[in-house]
């Protein structure tokens, strides 16, 4: 009789511990992307010409107790010491995480524009797409942000990296001029011309 | 609006510079639009969670008319159906009028409690997050000039798959730290909520983690590069086409024997 319910509880265990591992797999992305924005806040220190920003990804951080607690709770089912008190809490702090996350995000972000802004940086929205996700891209020169390259961004973006990863300023002119390059081998490729 | 246009001889170029001037009188303008279109999408996107915020509302408020806003409900089986018993002063209350409902009753289901409930709310919410997402890139491709159906397309479907994908896990997470209690946290749609919530997190988290726009991005090119691919042949086609016609109004007997591949001496006999 145990063994049969043992048997029949191995699926729920299972469930469990791949829940408990998704759920830690995504908590180190996410440090791993927090990592990756700090890094890119502190070009502006080195006045990179060009900064992706995703405002979303450091008040994401008031989320990380909601993950925290569902792992836990997960856990406790696991070992099989669950109470409905403690669930009650716990969905309570999941919930609660989000208004917090997302006042912590209003201010933050208005907070971070500011600061780009007080550091000369303007925001290029025809460098930026309309995916959920998309990052807020800023240049420390108004001139870099050419309305034509918006079809060729992710080209521009990835040329923009490889001088900064080179040491290299972009002037206007080289800009403009890999930006024309660019969207004429993208109207060749597609045949635009 | 676009047809009438069409009917009235404008070329494709002419209904959108129609379309432009038309925007601009309604004030209307793309580069105030390129301004704040993250903005507005980010405001959006959390519509979803205000849904649910709001069902969470009229159940407390509903369960404080019948005399306790975090009175507990009990999902019970009686003759292999599930029941869902509300505790309280039922004849209070305004709309969850019984103690005892089937758990598919629509008026449950309407207020988030149970499976049914939550699936339902998470459906809908899942369906507000394609909707806002569709809307907000035909703006897209309406004020911006360069935008074309295969970002729109590439766009969506990077939208959709990443809120599917986040609303599943957090869905299965949720659902296994809830485990299968009968008797469970009585605030009705909390689950639900939860889900939404760890959802959302989870769709902000992997937007940023995998780079969604340059997804999106390649997603179009690939469009693109097919829909070139597509007119290529379809101009190969064309050309066979005719090279066939001409060769079958030059040698009819010679072509119906070469499509047959028969072999053909023309006039040697």
């Amino acid at each position: 009789m145990n063994a049969q319910t043992e048997t029949s509880n191995l699926p729920k265990k299972r469930q469990e511990v791949f829940f408990i591992a998704l759920l830690t797999l995504i908590i180190i992305g996410y440090f791993y992307t927090l990592y990756d924005e700090i890094t890119m806040l502190k070009r502006v220190y080195e006045d990179a010409a060009l900064l992706k920003v995703r405002t979303s990804v450091i008040p994401l951080i008031m989320m990380m107790p909601s993950l925290a607690v569902l792992i836990w709770g997960i856990g406790c089912r696991l070992v099989g010491k669950v109470s409905e008190r403690s669930q009650k809490n716990g969905l309570f702090i999941i919930i609660g995480c989000f208004p917090i996350f997302l006042i912590g995000w209003a201010i933050y972000s208005w907070q971070v524009m500011n600061w780009l802004d007080d550091n000369g940086y303007t925001q290029c929205s025809s460098y930026s797409g309309v995916t959920m996700g998309a990052p807020k891209i800023m240049v420390n020169n108004p001139s870099f942000c050419i309305e034509e390259g918006y079809q060729v961004r992710i080209e521009l973006l990835d040329w923009f990296e490889g001088l900064y990863l080179q040491d290299v300023t972009p002037t206007i002119e080289m800009v403009t001029d890999k930006q024309e390059k660019l969207l004429s081998n993208y109207n060749e490729r597609f045949d635009l011309l | 609006m676009f047809n009438v246009q069409r009917l009235k001889g404008k070329s494709q170029s002419q209904i959108i510079e129609w379309v432009d001037i038309a925007l601009e009188k309604k004030k209307v303008v793309s580069k105030e639009w390129e301004l704040y279109k993250s903005n507005i999408k980010t405001g959006t996107s959390f519509i979803p969670f205000g849904m649910d915020s709001l069902v969470l509302g009229a159940l407390a408020l509903e369960m404080k008319r019948g005399g306790n806003t975090f009175a507990k409900y009990q999902i019970k089986t009686y003759n292999g159906k599930s029941n869902v018993i509300f505790k309280g002063y039922a004849g209070l209350r305004k709309d969850l009028t019984g103690t005892k409902y089937l758990a598919n009753n629509p008026k449950v289901v309407s207020f988030g409690v149970g499976k049914l409930g939550a699936a339902n709310a998470i459906k809908g919410g899942f369906i507000a997050s394609v909707i806002i997402s569709a809307t907000f890139h035909s703006f897209e491709q309406m004020l911006n000039d360069k935008a074309t159906w295969h970002d729109f397309v590439g766009g969506v479907s990077v939208d959709i798959g990443i809120a599917a994908v986040s609303s599943g896990i957090a869905w299965g997470a949720v659902a296994t730290y809830v485990g299968g209690a009968a008797v469970m946290v009585a605030i009705g749609p909390m689950v639900a909520v939860a889900v939404v919530v760890v959802g959302a997190a989870l769709t902000v988290l992997t937007n940023a983690f995998i780079d969604s726009y340059v997804l999106s991005n390649r997603i179009s090119e690939s469009l693109r590069e097919a829909e070139q691919r597509l007119k290529d042949n379809l101009l190969k086609i064309k050309y066979e086409a005719k090279r066939l016609e001409n060769s079958y109004e030059k040698d009819p007997i010679g072509f119906m024997y070469r499509l047959f591949g028969i072999p053909y001496f023309e006039r040697r006999f």
